[in-house]
């Protein structure tokens, strides 16, 4: 154990040294703190916090729909493939050591431990959103963040634990798996059977998570009274509900460590994947599409030169998705009808629907889908002028995101009776900032470049967003404020918007031409 | 000695490795050979303990599992993974701790000099080149000192000057009475230091062949007559 602890304690005290050679990382660190405190100092008004724009039918909804959602994939995960705390470095020094494997899956835990702290620790950024949407009250959010720390520490143990179990028992691995499907088939039929009678989502599944059967289920039912307990306060079950979490988590890992599993080999394959996914993301590629099955699809390409890239994309969007339907589509259409839903009898559900689709699309090109284009090297190789070569490889993303909003708003409209043109106007404004967005891309690398670590590269592709995309995001909210529910006025402010994304983006390709001449010298 | 019998290994429906069976000596070096898919690095994962099987594999005669033969057993991967922030010192420290060393600083100053990293000692794992990391992954696995040691594509990213001094260092575990066992499909790159080739094609040992007992087909030949690869090669 005294090497595990050793390497553990180098990689934390190289990681704070190596600071000290990256005073920009440093002090987006310190930025970064100052943003939680800042969330913790507005969060803590009482009048930001008394604002709640969910229903606590809503809520409770919500927070059984959470923990179902996370027994789901732990479970298909665990009988699947597992779950790893491991790095390929791990497998080559310390698997193939002569150390025990239970220090090892201890060491493997405290990693893990490490990494959800980091997840809770970006749930900080939450807070303004969490006190509105579920009215939890600033002394309380401790409770939400800990029971989310709960719940992702659970999630990797128990499926490494569900692999370890069903690995080598075929027939347990088929039970556990119709054990899994029979579970959500009576959920799903129960919530069927209670929509015909009442014909209200919300309440439907209301009375199904707010029965006692749900309340009292293991891990599902415990969390819930745990997110529950984060607005409400502690009720003797929630007590007991944190108790059982936390003996239940301890009685997993106990699991694991007494029944010294040969767990390598389950651990390997993840590992490795999840190698691949951390050396695709340092080399700019995204991950996005890894899982999807790729269809056969027959290529077209016309005309020559740079357009060659873009009829490539459009063969690789066929190819994993239903022409330029894939499951960004169908989450952006769930996410954003789902809110409009919930917000149906609010006049401004659409604007709503804009902001959250535009926000959805801000993580989602976070992870940068266009921007592996650039390390390809045949960009810079082959003939045809830098600005074509740009407009080519981004124009299915255009595409794509016109396809996606037109999609969404027109599906939307027509299900509240909204005029076509608005739709169509929101569909090309959710274009203008996926351009905006994908731009922005091309602006961080010509103005702050390419080499960074990924903290300081995350920040400064959110500073350059917030440059590019601001102006267009303050057009949205100036116009919905003057409009007054005036439709037309909205319209002029969305109109606007498309205008400011075509120009803006325009002069930055300008701008980025000058990054081919840098790169292929 | 490493002592393989009747080793299986199954992914899903593919048979990744069939009933292999070899006897690596000691003082010898003794290579893996085969094309790509033949179940080489399969068979090493399995050699290192990180994969499950069916069958036997005793290093120093014992099960390679246990904490005796692993002690005595190292590993040099194919593709060199390091803890990005721990320099190449401190990944020899970790060893050294990890295999309960005594007085290994000397031994690891002299192998950081052998493969020209002593000036790099100091960085980062991430901060390194490819060969340089490849470099560090044999110091660590030659400072435990063992007595089997396995090489899954060892040259793959050197440069010439460290294939020599690999090839070197080879010739020494040889003379020190290691087993060494290399995995390659690179046939050139041991042409001149091998004692026994074993030849794996779609998960089995096809053919094991001594340097010495009158074979006077090159190695080359006998990999294209077993692996029947030779014409698209030539083609």
């Amino acid at each position: 154990m005294a090497a595990l602890s050793y390497l553990l304690r180098r990689n934390i005290l190289n990681y704070i040294k190596s600071l000290k050679k990256m005073p920009g990382l440093l002090a987006m660190y310190i930025v970064f703190l100052l943003l939680i405190v800042m969330m913790l100092v507005f969060g803590s008004n009482d009048e930001f916090s008394g604002n709640q724009w969910l229903t606590d039918d809503m809520r409770t909804v919500i927070f059984a729909a959470l923990p179902l959602l996370a027994l789901y994939f732990t479970v298909s995960n665990g009988l699947k493939k597992g779950s790893t705390f491991f790095r390929m470095a791990d497998v080559n020094f310390v698997f193939s050591s002569p150390i025990d494997r239970r220090p090892i899956l201890i060491y493997g835990f405290v990693r893990q431990l490490g990494i959800s702290l980091l997840i809770v620790a970006w749930l900080f950024f939450q807070i303004a959103n969490l006190q509105q949407l579920f009215a939890i009250p600033f002394d309380r959010l401790w409770i939400f963040f800990v029971t989310v720390l709960i719940a992702v520490l659970y999630m990797p143990v128990c499926s490494m634990a569900i692999h370890a179990a069903v690995l080598k028992r075929p027939g347990l691995k088929a039970w556990l798996n119709r054990l899994l499907l029979g579970f959500f088939a009576v959920l799903g039929g129960a919530f069927v059977v209670l929509l015909v009678k009442s014909g209200d989502p919300v309440a439907s599944a209301h009375s199904i998570v707010g029965s006692p059967v749900f309340h009292y289920l293991p891990v599902i039912g415990w969390l819930k009274a745990m997110l529950e307990a984060s607005v409400t306060g502690f009720s003797t079950y929630g007590i007991v509900s944190f108790g059982l979490l936390v003996a239940g988590l301890a009685g997993v890992v106990w699991y694991l460590l007494s029944a010294d599993i040969d767990y390598f080999e389950e651990v390997l394959t993840e590992t490795e994947r999840r190698e691949q996914m951390i050396a695709d993301k340092r080399a700019g590629k995204t991950n996005f599409n890894q899982n999807t099955k790729v269809r056969k699809a027959r290529s077209y390409y016309r005309g020559s030169g740079p357009s060659a890239i873009f009829f490539r994309q459009l063969l690789e969007y066929r190819k994993s998705g239903i022409f330029l339907l894939d499951k960004g589509s169908i989450l952006l259409a769930v996410i954003g009808l789902g809110m409009a839903y919930f917000l149906r009898d609010n006049p401004m559900r659409m604007e709503y629907m804009l902001y959250a689709s535009i926000y959805l699309l801000f993580i989602l090109s976070m992870a940068g889908r266009w921007s592996s284009e650039m390390n390809h090297h045949v960009m810079y190789l082959m003939p045809g002028l830098p600005l074509a070569k740009l407009w080519y490889a981004t124009l299915a993303n255009h595409i794509k995101h016109l396809f996606d909003g037109l999609l969404l708003f027109v599906i939307a409209g027509a299900v509240f009776g909204t005029p076509i043109v608005h739709s169509l106007l929101l569909a090309g404004c959710y274009a203008g900032f996926g351009a905006l967005y994908v731009y922005s891309d091309v602006f961080f690398m010509r103005i702050f470049g390419t080499s960074h670590e990924n903290f300081a590269a995350a920040m400064l592709k959110l500073l350059s967003i917030s440059i590019l995309a601001g102006p267009a995001l303050v057009i949205v909210i100036w116009g919905a404020i003057i409009a007054q529910g005036s439709l037309t006025i909205i319209g002029l402010s969305y109109v606007a918007v498309i205008a400011y994304a075509v120009l803006a983006s325009f002069l930055v390709m300008l701008l980025g031409t000058k990054l081919f001449k840098v790169e292929s010298r | 000695m490493l002592e393989i019998k009747g080793l299986s290994k199954k992914y899903d429906k593919v048979m990744a490795v069939n009933d292999a069976s070899l006897t690596a000596p000691s003082g010898e070096i003794s290579i893996l050979l085969g094309p790509n898919g033949a179940g080489k690095s399969t068979l090493m994962k399995c050699i290192i303990g990180v994969l499950n099987y069916e069958g036997s594999i005793a290093v120093c005669g014992y099960a390679n599992k246990s904490r005796e033969a692993r002690s005595r057993l190292s590993y040099v991967p194919e593709s060199p993974a390091l803890y990005d922030l721990l320099s190449p010192w401190e990944h020899l420290e970790f060893i050294a701790r990890a295999y309960s060393l005594q007085d290994w600083q000397d031994r690891a100053e002299e192998l950081l000099s052998r493969f020209e990293l002593s000036e790099h000692r100091d960085k980062a794992g991430k901060e390194l080149s490819k060969g340089m990391k490849q470099k560090l992954s044999i110091c660590c696995a030659l400072l435990t000192g063992p007595r089997v040691i396995l090489f899954d594509e060892p040259m793959m990213g050197l440069d010439p000057a460290a294939i020599r001094e690999l090839k070197t260092v080879f010739k020494e575990l040889r003379i020190n009475g290691a087993t060494v066992f290399i995995s390659t499909h690179i046939i050139d790159s041991i042409e001149d230091i091998w004692d026994t080739a074993h030849i794996m094609h779609r998960g089995r040992i096809e053919r094991t062949i001594k340097r010495d007992n009158g074979n006077t087909a090159s190695l080359e030949d006998l990999f294209f007559q077993v692996t029947g690869t030779e014409g698209r090669g030539n083609a």
